[in-house]
């Protein structure tokens, strides 16, 4: 009776043999040495200069362990299901409780009046790559024409 | 050196020859000649025993005809499933073969290309949303590929057994048909043409 069996024993066996893997070198479930950036929260911008020729927006964020964070990508879009665009890297400063950074018209002439979803996530970087963890709440930034 | 190993093998040779000519009896052309050991009281049963063997050597080279070899049956069912099937007039069961495997081969490269394709993304992504969404969407279509390779050798493997059973059925029912056709027609097709008896 079980000899009829074993050819699809054998095929199971065959085909359970070549499964994938997850060797991804940046994969934390593959390389337990390799830590997730953890999340970035409490990101808020705060425009100055409104009404100028050089609005600028000011974010502050809270700090990443720095174990796990080496710097932040910054991303901009102009709707929330819109799809973002990395506006700057910034670095993690260490021994802080906030992080800040300023998105201002002097350097980026797209900083103009209208409205504005920002996000952030925080990285870390092996010597297999970069590692990019999670992208943060979206935050709306209204910049005002007058 | 090949001087000496054969002058040996030429005596071996010679005397053993020798030795079966020794043994040898003369032919017995009476004994050759005698009908009643093959229970023929006369004429009319050898005409009988010889009309019965062309008969059957008929039957046999008609059945040789339109028999279905069995390796060469197998082997193309092992090639294309369905074509064993098809050539011993199983044309509904062929085709659902044939059928069943082409839909499972061809779902199981589609899969299989749509997992390579987001597996190549996923070893490619460096933020661990898309690390964890490429993978879950490589790993679910590498799984359905695997079943369809699984049910594809399963669909294989039942050709290569049907094809077994229903080839030497085929032949089986090939032989009962020419004995009924032998038999009940006075006008015969036969391996050298058509054959009319009275």
């Amino acid at each position: 009776m079980i000899r009829k069996f074993i050819p699809l024993i054998l095929i199971l066996l065959a085909l359970g043999a070549c499964d994938i893997k997850r060797d991804n070198p940046l994969d934390p479930y593959h390389n337990h040495s390799i830590v997730k950036p953890g999340d970035v929260t409490g990101l808020h911008g705060i425009v100055r200069n409104a009404g100028t020729l050089t609005p600028y927006i000011e974010f502050h964020w809270n700090s990443n362990d720095s174990a796990d964070t080496d710097g932040y990508y910054l991303y901009r879009s102009l709707g929330y299901y819109n799809s973002f665009a990395v506006v700057d890297t910034i670095l993690h400063i260490s021994g802080t409780s906030l992080q800040s950074y300023e998105h201002s018209a002097a350097n980026d002439p797209s900083v103009a009046p209208g409205d504005y979803w920002y996000c952030i996530s925080a990285f870390k970087d092996y010597p297999q790559g970069r590692l990019e963890g999670r992208l943060s709440s979206l935050h709306l930034v209204r910049i005002l024409s007058q | 050196m090949r001087y000496y190993f054969m002058k040996p093998m030429l005596m071996l040779l010679l005397l053993l020859l020798c030795f079966g000519l020794c043994d040898a009896k003369p032919f017995d052309i009476q004994a050759f000649s005698d009908t009643t050991q093959y229970n023929w009281q006369d004429y009319r049963d050898r005409a009988s025993y010889r009309e019965d063997l062309l008969l059957r050597q008929n039957r046999l080279q008609l059945y040789e005809l339109e028999s279905v070899p069995f390796n060469a049956n197998l082997l193309k069912s092992a090639v294309v499933p369905g074509w064993g099937q098809f050539a011993t007039k199983h044309d509904t069961k062929a085709t659902v073969i044939l059928s069943l495997e082409l839909v499972t081969v061809i779902g199981a490269v589609y899969f299989h290309n749509q997992a390579k394709n987001n597996y190549d993304k996923y070893f490619e992504a460096d933020q661990i949303d898309d690390i964890n969404n490429y993978w879950g969407k490589a790993e679910k279509p590498y799984h359905y590929s695997l079943m369809l390779v699984g049910l594809a050798s399963v669909i294989w493997g039942y050709n290569i057994y049907d094809v077994v059973i229903s080839t030497n059925e085929y032949n089986a029912k090939l032989w009962d048909d020419i004995m009924q056709r032998q038999g009940s027609s006075p006008l015969q097709i036969t391996p050298n043409g058509l054959e009319l008896r009275f």
